[in-house]
């Protein structure tokens, strides 16, 4: 740190390096050509990028989940919009409805992950019917998240929950496997469901996958209570 | 030497050359220093600034080009405003455009994109594991944010207080230095959440989603980056003690935890109000504070900043070329340099008495980069003054005709 009592300051500049006449730094101060007094302040800058940059990136990665879901949690994704969890999937995101806030967070994005798979619910607004979300989904969000390397292909295919809601899904495959990428609509309230993960896993969790996505439930009257 | 009929006092001559010493006006800034560790530091971080900030708008960056077009138009526009300002109010000595330039640009690449983006992602998942999904949605960002991007931004204040410890050195500079960190931090954060809020809406109506994300987010930005950076920086220069201002460590730890406390009430002034809009006065009342705690800090040291400016014209006035009434005014605050300019009568006389300072404080600033010297920037500037005077003849200061005595003092 500089204690503003730089002996060999040049004087006719700002700089923090005070130099010889024929551009060296003095050697009382010089280690591999720079000069030593300097290096307080850049390490302290170094540190700081290592510890918020590399450690605690490195902490969370060694953190596991402090939560998987058990049999009965339901997800708040949005006010009247819920989904039912099935057991054992680490929560990344999400709260249940029986969590309670102090700011009121009217619920958001679930993310869950197990055994390599991945699902994510996001919704958003959007005004108009699953067909027509999907192609805003495939071109701007799903390359956000997983990627320029993914690749939709297969048909687009029609389907209709067990509540009665349809949705439109289609497969896509990145360089890490191969994924699934569902649209929703409920009232003003836009749905992206994006599964995925190494093939294998995808398909033993497909059951799980497909239950969940079943039991996204839609109450307008609770949605519109909240606005 | 040669002397002139009005001779400057060796006495003024030796305090205008202490003032340039102490105070650095007019000194360049100097970024290319290869000897100087703090530059590779800025440089490398700076690298991955840029990496990370190409990686976050690569995905669909294309797809979303109308939301960060239309907030980086509405952005620059607003930051153009805040820079006019700052600019404004830096009133005796700007600070080198290329060191505000390069403050900015730490504060809206290295410090969001190289750490600040990498590390709220991180403390924003490791809260919900550690304490439940429901304590990270209430307090995730206020006990994230306040330390990840204070300590990012003040990263850039350190680094220049080791490339320009001579042009930074009082907590005015502080203010002013960590004002540019933090708008450049908030204005290309403002552009990033245009683009996440886009994403957010499925890339639906982009321009529109993007241009309520701006005004939401300008209607608050006062009380945003820019004043937490200023009194934090301006606490980094009390802590750690300068030339001119004298080490007030607790002084200055309390300046940088206020900064991160209203930073912190502020993202988590939802859930302290409970839901309701008593959190978001509690947050307005922590960022009148710390506005409070800033304009404390600059009227504390503005008076060093007058006396240098004294210092360095007080031979113009035994020079003859200005009247000791405007080197009052010139050196005096706001409100006394008004009742200058608006004594007498006439629209014309008021126009010309603030022309009159305007150059005066140009000839200092020509005085401090010829390092109070000659220089053709100084014998203009007083030809300058001398035309305006022309102009509004009645009042000719006492030594008026006087030529400039003294040789360079320093080159």
């Amino acid at each position: 740190m500089p204690d503003g009592h730089n002996p060999g300051e040049d004087a006719g500049s700002s700089v923090g390096v005070s130099l010889t006449p024929t551009g060296r730094v003095p050697v009382e101060h010089r280690f591999l050509g720079l000069d030593k007094r300097t290096f307080l302040p850049a390490l302290i800058v170094v540190g700081i990028f290592v510890f918020w940059a590399v450690l605690v990136p490195a902490v969370n990665k060694q953190l596991e989940y402090g939560q998987t879901t058990r049999a009965g949690d339901v997800f708040q994704l949005a006010p009247g919009l819920t989904m039912d969890a099935q057991q054992g999937w680490g929560v990344e995101s999400g709260l249940l409805v029986t969590d309670t806030t102090r700011s009121n967070a009217p619920g958001g994005t679930v993310s869950l992950d197990n055994g390599g798979v991945t699902l994510e619910v996001m919704p958003g607004q959007f005004s108009g019917t699953p067909e027509e979300l999907l192609p805003h989904i495939e071109k701007v969000t799903v390359p956000a998240t997983e990627g320029k390397s993914v690749h939709f292909e297969g048909d687009v295919e029609s389907f209709k929950s067990s509540q009665g809601d349809s949705g439109v899904a289609q497969g896509f495959t990145t360089l890490a496997g191969e994924g699934l990428v569902i649209a929703m609509v409920f009232g003003h309230t836009g749905l992206q469901v994006v599964a995925s993960g190494p093939e294998a896993a995808l398909r033993g969790k497909a059951d799980e996958i497909e239950q969940m996505i079943d039991s996204i439930s839609y109450d307008a009257k609770k949605a519109a209570g909240t606005r | 030497m040669s002397m002139g009929k009005n001779a400057i006092s060796t006495e003024s001559l030796k305090r205008r050359e202490e003032a340039l010493e102490l105070s650095g006006w007019g000194l360049p800034f100097k970024f290319f220093q290869p000897h100087n560790l703090c530059f590779w530091v800025f440089v490398v971080v700076m690298a991955g600034g840029l990496v990370g900030m190409f990686e976050f708008y690569s995905g669909s960056g294309r797809q979303l080009a109308p939301a960060i077009g239309v907030g980086t138009v509405s952005v620059a526009i607003y930051g153009l405003i805040f820079v006019a300002i700052l600019r404004l109010s830096d009133h005796y000595e700007r600070q080198p455009r290329k060191l505000v330039l390069t403050a900015f640009l730490w504060g809206g690449i290295a410090a969001t994109f190289a750490i600040a983006v990498t590390a709220n992602n991180a403390m924003l998942a490791i809260y919900p594991k550690l304490f439940g999904q429901a304590f990270g949605t209430d307090w995730g960002a206020a006990l994230s944010a306040p330390f990840t991007e204070e300590t990012a931004k003040a990263g850039g204040f350190i680094l220049l207080l080791g490339l320009a410890p001579r042009l930074i050195r009082s907590p005015y500079d502080g203010i002013f230095i960590g004002a540019f960190i933090g708008l450049g931090f908030q204005l290309f954060e403002d552009v990033l959440y245009s683009y996440n809020t886009a994403l957010t809406a499925f890339g639906v109506d982009q321009a529109g989603v993007a241009f309520s994300t701006f005004l939401a987010r300008a209607g608050t930005g006062m009380f945003s980056h820019t004043l937490y950076t200023a009194l934090f920086c301006c606490g980094i220069i009390y802590a750690v003690g300068t030339p001119l201002q004298k080490r007030r460590l607790g002084l200055g730890i309390s300046l940088m935890a206020l900064a991160m406390a209203a930073h912190g009430i502020w993202d988590g002034a939802a859930a302290l109000g409970d839901g309701s809009s008593v959190g978001l006065l509690g947050a307005a009342l922590v960022g009148v504070a710390s506005l409070v705690a800033v304009l404390i800090s600059l009227h504390k040291t503005v008076p060093e900043e007058r006396d240098f400016l004294r210092s360095i014209l007080q031979p113009e006035l035994e020079l003859g070329t200005i009247s000791a009434e405007e080197l009052d005014a010139v050196c005096a605050p706001r409100k006394a340099r008004r009742r200058f300019i608006r004594d007498g009568r006439g629209r014309k006389r008021h126009r010309r008495r603030k022309h009159l300072l305007r150059a005066t404080l140009d000839l200092a600033h020509e005085i401090a980069r010829a390092r109070g010297g000659e220089s053709e920037g100084v014998a203009h500037e007083r030809a300058e003054i001398t035309r305006l005077r022309g102009k509004s003849s009645p009042e000719p200061p006492e030594k008026m005709g006087a030529t400039p005595v003294s040789e360079p003092t320093s080159a």
